[in-house]
């Protein structure tokens, strides 16, 4: 079981605008670009919060 | 207690997902297409090298970062683009997703969807992209 996971809740997010042209440069159409890619992180850090393991670790 | 990050781990994670677009030999940039839903190039936007300036704390969990200076596609074709993609300089494609209007549950939001058929260039004065990291 994780511990802490997820430690990190992310988000991408992509705006902008696009213009489209016609041959004489003038603009024919502006366009408004917006998204979010979500981001899952799961580091995983219990692992390093466990108690060590082994031979020497008994 | 509440987890903290540093402002410099979201730009640092931003910085370093946006130079993956710089990647590559094949193209002098990496570019941003739009595609139809049956994945026909309607039009290419090409990012500068490197694509973004350094990100930048706005404040509060986000980092931001704007593009360097985007070239125009003077080969657009018109139609409905239904598909985004960006990639980088050997043409890997490292963002994906659909386009679509408000409501449609498209990945990417377009006021408008349709190249005109008038349209013989594209451009951008800037895109830009944020990072949320909480």
């Amino acid at each position: 079981m994780s511990l802490l996971a997820p430690v990190m809740r992310a988000g991408l997010k992509l705006r902008g605008t696009l213009q489209f042209r016609r041959a004489d440069g003038s603009v024919c159409k502006e366009v408004e670009l917006d998204g979010v890619l979500p981001l899952d992180l799961d580091l995983a850090l219990e692992e390093s919060l466990e108690p060590p393991h082994g031979p020497d670790h008994p | 207690m509440a987890l903290t990050i540093h402002d410099r781990i979201r730009r640092g994670a931003l910085n370093g997902a946006l130079a993956e677009l710089n990647v590559g030999s094949t193209d002098a940039t990496g570019d941003c297409r739009l595609l139809t839903a049956a994945d026909a190039e309607l039009a290419q936007v090409l990012f500068g090298n490197p694509a973004f300036a350094a990100a930048t704390s706005p404040g509060g969990s986000v980092a931001e970062a704007q593009t360097n200076t985007m070239a125009a596609d003077t080969t657009v074709t018109p139609g409905t683009i239904g598909k985004i993609q960006w990639r980088d300089r050997d043409n890997v494609v490292l963002v994906s997703g659909s386009v679509g209007l408000a409501g449609s549950g498209a990945d990417m939001i377009l006021s408008d969807t349709v190249i005109p058929a008038d349209a013989t260039s594209v451009s951008s004065p800037g895109l830009s992209a944020a990072l949320v990291l909480v």
